[in-house]
């Protein structure tokens, strides 16, 4: 996207004087628009909207094997350097623990970009706004601060488990879409409902088990709550903002990604874009990361719940 | 410091109701039978318009097994025989003396491409331009090296739409003191079918903000400065740097009126400068906060229709 040496100095002064060009102030959030469960084919959906940015979020529950594909996650869209990374990662973290992967379930992410969600990207750059968002989802959700129960979605030990796909879909954007795209998988997993699954024993060996899959009765995912969001402050000039337009976005030249849960636990932070960051800046980020990120958990849960009680307009609706 | 987060379900929308046109009572003269529910206004591609042998298909129409059916989403205009669809959104198509506001992609040989929305990008010829100071001369070679000077990729500007080339594609001029490269402000973009043509699209509000409105959908909201100054710094037309002098209000009062253009998009009204400063005004009354604009704009719509005593203003144009 380019802007003109005059637009970026007056987007940079707007943000030092604390008027942003639409007059938020600097830690001001756009107003979320939210429905969930709207996918009758998914066990669990979302679709977020934030001025124009436009997420829609899927969660299908799949029964899987354990063992063979192990490390699945690994496997999803490119095979690069850091997805290896990642199936690393999880391989350490595993083994650190004791127990292994043998009896817990997996979360497999996929995100991907309408090319109408930026039309100033080229397809290549797309693909790879498209991996990194995928790969960002995972790294939440698998690692050790995404919340999730993921024992708990385990059915058999070593051989059966759920498996959750979930699945975003980029419409369209206005800003920065790391922290919607989270909210959005955060609000879909806490709307998911899966089949209630009952192990019996049916021989005498220890893995002679066999189970059977409710038809009508679902239980939700344990601990969906506990799935953190995500705040990332950009530094523009030399101060920094929370939930950027598009235009901010390309004035920042450093953003700090805060992952915070329900309890106010910083789960995770991330230095991104090119620029620079004083040691000052990165505490207060974290700091302020943590105070919007508990402030959006509150909202989340609360329009949630009020949604509950009124009746769904549909994909199409306002 | 404190941060509001705002969470919204969304609202269900009422079904739209079919308004007619104006044409509705001729549109069944003679043999020629138009589709009643094509006779609302608003059709959806792949819908039946008419009768295809009675009417003549313009834009947006194709002709489908003896019937006529509309190729876009769009309000049927007709004129005589002559029927076609004009989209709801479209790519903007300028006319020769329209206002626009774009901004330069590209450096080329003794021209400029311009990124003014439409469906390729309009040229801003070398020979086109006002030198600084005014300085009436032909364009020399030093001219065309120094070209990046006058302006960059990226800078935005205004210009007027000079002539058509054969392929369609826009020519643009800046060869008066009103046209050239723009600072201290920001760009608001619309629609471009939202704009309505008007005597002046230069025009400073009492606020202290200056707008221009191009006619292809960018309106440049900018802090207002002096015309004496603007005639002074002849030399200074092509400068891409901001003055230094902003205060608090004028970034305050130029941000409501950015917000004030997008509710009025928002909500499907055509933008012109006594709408957009009234819209300004009644969310001063209600005593709007610049940033919950474009959420309450139906509620600030509906006042500055009902105050009009803002500004003399006569929408029914």
């Amino acid at each position: 996207m380019l802007l003109s040496p005059a637009e970026i100095d007056y987007i940079t002064k707007s943000c030092d004087r604390n008027i942003r060009t639409d007059g938020r102030s600097r830690l001001d959030l756009r107003p979320f628009l939210i429905e969930t469960g709207l996918l009758a084919q998914a066990n669990g959906s979302c679709r977020l909207r934030v001025d124009a940015t436009d997420v829609v979020v899927g969660v299908k529950a799949e029964i899987g094997s354990i063992v063979p594909e192990r490390f699945e996650e690994g496997a999803e869209g490119d095979r690069d350097e850091d997805d290896a990374e990642v199936v690393r990662d999880v391989q350490a973290q595993t083994e650190d623990g004791g127990d292994g992967a043998t009896d817990r379930g997996r979360v497999v992410c996929s995100v991907d970009c309408a090319p109408s969600a930026a039309p100033y990207l080229s397809p290549l750059a797309l693909q790879s706004l498209s991996a990194e968002l995928s790969q960002s989802v995972s790294r939440l959700l698998n690692g050790p601060g995404g919340g999730l129960d993921l024992k708990s979605l385990c059915i058999i030990p070593r051989r059966t488990c759920w498996v959750l796909y979930v699945d975003a879909m980029i419409l369209d954007s206005s800003g920065h879409l790391l922290d919607p795209l989270h909210l959005a998988v955060r609000a879909a997993l806490l709307t998911t409902q899966i089949p209630l699954v009952t192990v019996q024993r049916v021989g005498t060996g220890a893995l002679d088990l066999d189970y059977d899959v409710s038809a009508d009765r679902t239980v939700p995912v344990n601990g969906a709550i506990g799935v953190p969001v995500t705040v990332t402050l950009h530094r523009v000039g030399t101060r920094l903002i929370a939930d950027p337009t598009a235009q901010e976005e390309r004035c920042a030249t450093a953003r700090v990604t805060v992952h915070v849960d329900g309890k106010g636990r910083v789960c995770g932070v991330k230095k991104g874009g090119k620029g620079g960051l004083e040691a000052g800046l990165v505490k207060e980020a974290v700091r302020e990361g943590r105070r919007v990120g508990l402030d959006v958990v509150k909202g989340l849960d609360k329009v949630l719940e009020e949604e509950g009680k009124g009746q769904r307009v549909g994909f199409f609706a306002a | 410091m404190s941060s509001v987060v705002s969470f919204a379900l969304p609202a269900a929308r009422n079904p739209v109701k079919p308004e007619f046109t104006r044409h509705d009572a001729h549109l069944n003269d003679g043999e020629s039978t138009l589709k009643p529910q094509a006779r609302a206004s608003v059709v959806l591609p792949g819908e039946e318009i008419a009768t295809a042998t009675s009417f003549m298909r313009g834009h947006g129409t194709y002709p489908l097994n003896d019937k006529l059916q509309s190729s876009l989403a769009g309000v049927i205009e007709r004129v005589n025989k002559l029927i076609s669809v004009r989209p709801l959104r479209s790519r903007y198509s300028g006319e020769v003396g329209d206002v626009v506001v774009g901004r330069v992609t590209e450096v080329g040989q003794k021209r400029w491409k311009v990124d003014i929305n439409a469906r390729q990008d309009a040229v801003l010829l070398l020979s086109s331009i006002n030198l600084p100071g005014g300085v009436q001369r032909r364009k020399s070679e030093m001219d065309e090296l120094n070209m990046r000077k006058f302006f960059t990729d990226g800078d935005l500007l205004s210009a007027e739409v000079q002539s058509f080339f054969n392929d369609g594609g826009a020519s643009l001029q800046t060869r008066n003191t009103k046209y050239g490269k723009l600072r201290n402000g920001t760009l608001v973009t619309v629609p471009s079918s939202l704009i309505r043509r008007s005597k002046s699209h230069f025009h400073t509000l009492s606020s202290g903000v200056h707008l221009i409105v191009g006619l292809n959908g960018n309106i440049w909201v900018s802090k207002a400065t002096p015309q004496s100054t603007e005639e002074k710094d002849s030399e200074m037309i092509y400068m891409g740097t901001n003055d230094d002098d902003f205060s608090d209000d004028v970034r305050r009062n130029i941000a409501r009126t950015c917000n004030s253009i997008i509710a009025l998009a928002r909500c499907q009204v055509l933008i012109n400068e006594v709408l957009i400063f009234n819209m300004y005004e009644a969310a001063l009354d209600l005593d709007v906060p610049v940033k919950d604009i474009v959420s309450r704009r139906e509620e600030i719509l509906s006042h500055a229709r009902k105050a009009r005593d803002f500004m003399h203003i006569d929408e029914t144009q």
